[in-house]
């Protein structure tokens, strides 16, 4: 059981308001920031209750820990309307709470003169919650994480009070309304809300205008690793595992390569065009669900279909993954050379020597490189947004160790 | 022994007490960094002037030109101003902010200039506050004014409340009255080097600001109860008190000098990104200047389009050597053919680290007066208002005249040329059948290239009549009647960008009219 109450400064030189020069010498601007010469430190008071136990002589071994952590008085820099004479105000705000749960469990299964086998492994699940922002803000406007301009207003993370912080939300392809239904060829009534909505004449789906469909969570559900190694005689061999379950993440690389048409994607019904999935609409009901029969137009420009609409950039259904993901980050097989080896060389304590790889598979179901790559901005990086983010690089090598 | 140790413990602490405390203030304050405060009004001055005036061109051409179809951008998806998608915080609010963030540097050098009691500054600060605050009301209706930039000094308020568009005007008229009465004193530009614009000259500055308030007066004319007739009769008679732009010598105009930092903004752009690979002259642009006869073909051309414009010369595309445009507000399927062969900007004339970039030119004066007179709010009727018109249309074709130099093979516009011009079926008055619709039309054409004025006067005229295209469909089909506020302004000021906008009667979007527009006053 722990407890503890940190204090965090912030940069030096916040207090008063200092012109920037501009690139005209001599010629200075206002500063963006209105500073306050009263500001308090930041606050973080954290609890963790923990329990380690040890069983069997050591042979099994659990670690659980939970924690709760609140940060108060952070300092940030909240927007202001740029109109009250800065865009940023630093100030004292917010509450965030992180509650979490990480267990872990070390085991030696067998053990045995000449074969051991250790596994450990660690599981650890975190939730989040923006407990309240600065003063005077409007709590139903939320507070989005500054995603650089490329991203714009076609998709946003947004935190709202009171819920879990790094929701997507973006635009999505226009789906018939919650009720809609069709009637097919036996004269039955088929629930068709949350279909795609295709236009009769053309074929063609229409993107929603506004940014506003919910896409998922960036946060994963909970996150581990797992460690294994075996030893027999003078072998080891070691594997690594990293996993995560849950979590999305809009890629800015798929939306490029999809809408220029680079991606297997955008094959199908190239030349021919095809008769996408989906309903068309006959009429609306007083309710707002629509009265729908099942699509089966031959899209007009398939062109059109895929760069401007399925797999239009904008479109950020259409490019945003699940993250979650198995790694085998590493394996190692050693060879410890024997002592009575060594002795017979005369001048060497110990040698052993080694073939590793590093970063060998990713099972997911992530389309572009890396699941776990997101978008850097100076020294901040953004889980929500990946953008143009490299693939992991896979190593092997071989390792040769000398003891004199 | 105990004792020493004793004393020297107790001296330590107190030590430690005093140094909480001392030189608190000198460590907190940056030794390289210059507080708010300690600078003189000229420092100010020169940052507003350039960089303002390159914004102001951008966007021209990013959003002015689009959206009233004198460009469109058809040479690919990646720009969509023409089919009206335009993002709240980067759009709407990247207007808001250009006009907030000069504003309040304006604000604050006439704070600076008050204190030093620098009286050419004083003055300037005000005209240039009305310059930025006119065009934030037009694009966005109801603002706040009173209120403004008080945020960051004591006793301000993170929550202006926003004043009416008519408020705005009534405010920004009394400010151009006390610039033109501190003009009037004849007060001393401290540095005129600095001046990029007129070096110095109040006199000059004196008439820009009248010119401005020529401008403000025409725009909320169609409000009766402005009584603008009255104000503007007063300006044309009385030159003294009032003095306006007289030639193109007068033109609020800056003048980049193309060494670094004083670049224009389009000084390093290449063709392909200002023009060849997406903004190309529209069917509307060429439609108003060329002639094309019954056979065909294109007889007579606008003096003023080749200096603007230039010809698509790939000849697979363009095999007949002519002007063509391309449709503003296509759809996607028809972008590829109806780009073909499109004519482009004439990039010589516009991408230079010296082009100017241009608050007000003296042609406008004369169209104000032209519609003025037919319009009975100053005297003279019909005819002064024809020679009004003539006059305005040589001044805009002399200022382009002076850029065609600029040009790959570099032209001028002839004297001959304009009064062919005024004979023709394109410039004369005589022919024109509608002359309210004719005068918005040529107005419009003049207003090329100076700041969204002309997305302005569409919105106040509604000419000249412009055809919105089935692709335009990001606001339902609508020329957008303003900007909304941007989410900022509506997360951090909810309760007053509320009231503001259910005083203009809508929603946060592009539909609701402006107090001044057409089809508010309808």
């Amino acid at each position: 059981m722990s407890w503890a109450n940190v204090g965090n400064d912030t940069n030096p030189y916040s207090l008063d308001q200092y012109y920037s020069a501009a690139a005209i010498s001599g010629g200075y601007t206002l500063p963006s920031t209105i500073m306050d010469p009263m500001i308090k430190p930041e606050n973080v008071e954290s609890w963790e209750l923990g329990l380690e136990t040890k069983l069997f002589k050591n042979r099994l071994g659990f670690d659980v820990a939970v924690y709760n952590s609140s940060t108060t008085n952070q300092i940030i820099d909240v927007d202001v309307d740029p109109i009250v004479g800065a865009s940023l105000m630093k100030v004292n705000a917010g509450e965030i709470n992180n509650k979490g749960i990480e267990v872990a469990i070390n085991a030696t299964p067998i053990k045995t003169k000449n074969f051991t086998w250790n596994i450990s492994a660690n599981w650890s699940k975190n939730w989040n919650k923006l407990v309240k922002l600065n003063d005077n803000r409007d709590v139903t406007t939320p507070l989005e994480t500054d995603m650089g301009t490329t991203i714009g207003g076609r998709l946003h993370v947004y935190s709202y009070v009171g819920k879990e912080m790094n929701q997507l939300y973006g635009i999505s392809l226009k789906k018939a309304p919650e009720g809609s239904y069709y009637t097919d060829s036996e004269g039955n009534q088929v629930d068709c809300s949350g279909k795609l909505l295709l236009d009769s004449k053309t074929g063609l789906p229409t993107l929603n205008s506004t940014a506003d469909t919910f896409l998922g969570s960036v946060n994963p559900d909970w996150k581990g690793g797992l460690n294994t190694s075996f030893k027999y005689r003078n072998w080891t061999l070691n594997m690594a595992f990293s996993y995560q379950w849950g979590g999305h993440r809009f890629s800015v690389t798929d939306g490029i390569l999809a809408y220029q048409g680079k991606l297997k994607n955008s094959l199908e019904g190239r030349y021919d065009g095809i008769v996408a999935e989906g309903v068309n609409m006959v009429s609306v009901n007083e309710d707002g669900s629509y009265v729908c029969k099942e699509n089966n137009t031959i899209t007009n420009s398939i062109y059109t279909y895929y760069q401007a609409l399925t797999l239009d950039r904008y479109n950020g259904e259409a490019h945003t993954f699940d993250t979650s993901f198995l790694k085998f980050k590493e394996a190692r097989l050693e060879y410890q050379i024997p002592e009575t080896l060594c002795k017979k060389i005369g001048f060497l304590q110990g040698a052993n020597i080694a073939i590793f790889a590093t970063n060998i598979f990713s099972w997911d179901n992530w389309p572009q490189f890396d699941p776990e790559g997101g978008m850097m901005q100076g020294t901040n990086v953004f889980n929500g947004i990946e953008t143009g983010a490299f693939p992991m690089t896979r190593s092997y090598g071989v390792n040769l160790k000398l003891q004199f | 022994m105990k004792k020493l140790k004793l004393i020297i413990i107790c001296g330590f602490v107190l030590g430690l007490l005093n140094s909480c405390t001392k030189d608190f203030k000198e460590t907190n304050t940056n030794p390289n960094k210059t507080i708010v405060g300690m600078i003189s009004a000229t420092n100010m001055f020169e940052p507003i002037l350039y960089n303002s005036a390159n914004n102001w061109i951008e966007d021209t051409w990013y959003y002015n030109d689009e959206l009233i179809q004198f460009t469109a951008h058809t040479g690919g998806i990646t720009r969509r101003e023409h089919l009206y998608y335009l993002e709240e915080s980067r759009d709407w609010g990247g207007f808001w902010n250009f006009y907030a963030n000069y504003g309040k540097n304006v604000d604050h050098m006439h704070e600076l200039a008050v204190e030093e009691n620098d009286k050419s500054l004083e003055a300037i600060s005000l005209t240039f506050k009305v310059l930025f605050f006119a065009n934030m009301t037009d694009m966005f209706g109801s603002v706040p004014y009173e209120e403004a930039f008080s945020g960051r000094k004591v006793g301000g308020t993170l929550t202006p409340k926003f004043n009416t568009q008519k408020e705005v005007y009534e405010f920004l008229f009394q400010d151009l009255e006390a610039a033109n009465d501190i003009y009037a004193t004849n007060p001393t530009f401290l540095l005129p080097s600095m001046d990029g614009m007129y070096s110095g000259n109040m006199a000059s500055w004196r008439k820009f600001n009248n010119s401005l308030y020529l401008r403000l007066l025409c725009r909320v004319s169609g409000r009766s109860e402005m009584n603008v007739g009255t104000k503007m009769t007063e300006i044309l008679n009385n030159p003294t008190k009032y003095p306006v732009f007289t030639s193109n010598a007068d033109n609020a105009t800056v003048k980049f000098s193309g060494s670094d930092p004083y670049i224009n903004n389009f000084g390093t752009t290449t063709e392909s990104d200002f023009t060849k690979s997406g903004r190309k002259l529209t069917r509307q642009l060429i439609k108003m200047t060329v002639v094309t006869d019954q056979n065909g073909n294109q007889s007579y051309v606008d003096p003023r389009l080749p200096i603007i414009g230039k010809k698509n010369t790939v000849v697979a595309d363009n095999p007949y050597n002519i002007w063509i445009g391309t449709k503003s507000g296509c759809t996607n399927a028809e972008m590829n053919t109806v780009d073909k062969g499109t004519s482009w900007l004439n990039y010589k004339i516009f991408c230079r680290k010296d082009a100017t970039s241009t608050y007000m030119d003296y042609a406008e004066i004369q169209f104000i007066y032209a519609e003025a007179a037919l319009k009975g709010l100053i005297s003279g009727g019909v005819s002064a208002a024809k020679s009004y018109y003539e006059a305005g249309v040589r001044a805009s074709m002399e200022k382009w005249s002076d850029l065609g130099a600029f040009s790959e093979t570099p032209t001028s516009i002839t004297s001959a040329q304009v009064s062919t011009y005024l004979a023709s079926p394109l410039g004369s008055w005589d022919l024109a059948t509608n002359k309210e619709e004719f005068l918005g039309n040529q107005k419009y054409l003049a207003l090329f290239w100076v700041g969204m004025e002309a997305y302005h006067e569409y919105r106040r005229t509604g000419y000249p009549v412009l055809t919105i295209g089935e692709g335009a469909t990001y606001n339902d089909n609508i020329h957008p009647t303003r900007f909304g506020y941007p989410p900022t302004t509506m997360s951090t000021n909810a309760v007053n960008a509320n009231a503001a906008l259910s005083d203009m009667g809508g929603a946060n979007d592009m539909k609701t009219p402006v107090w001044w527009s057409k089809q508010a006053i309808r």
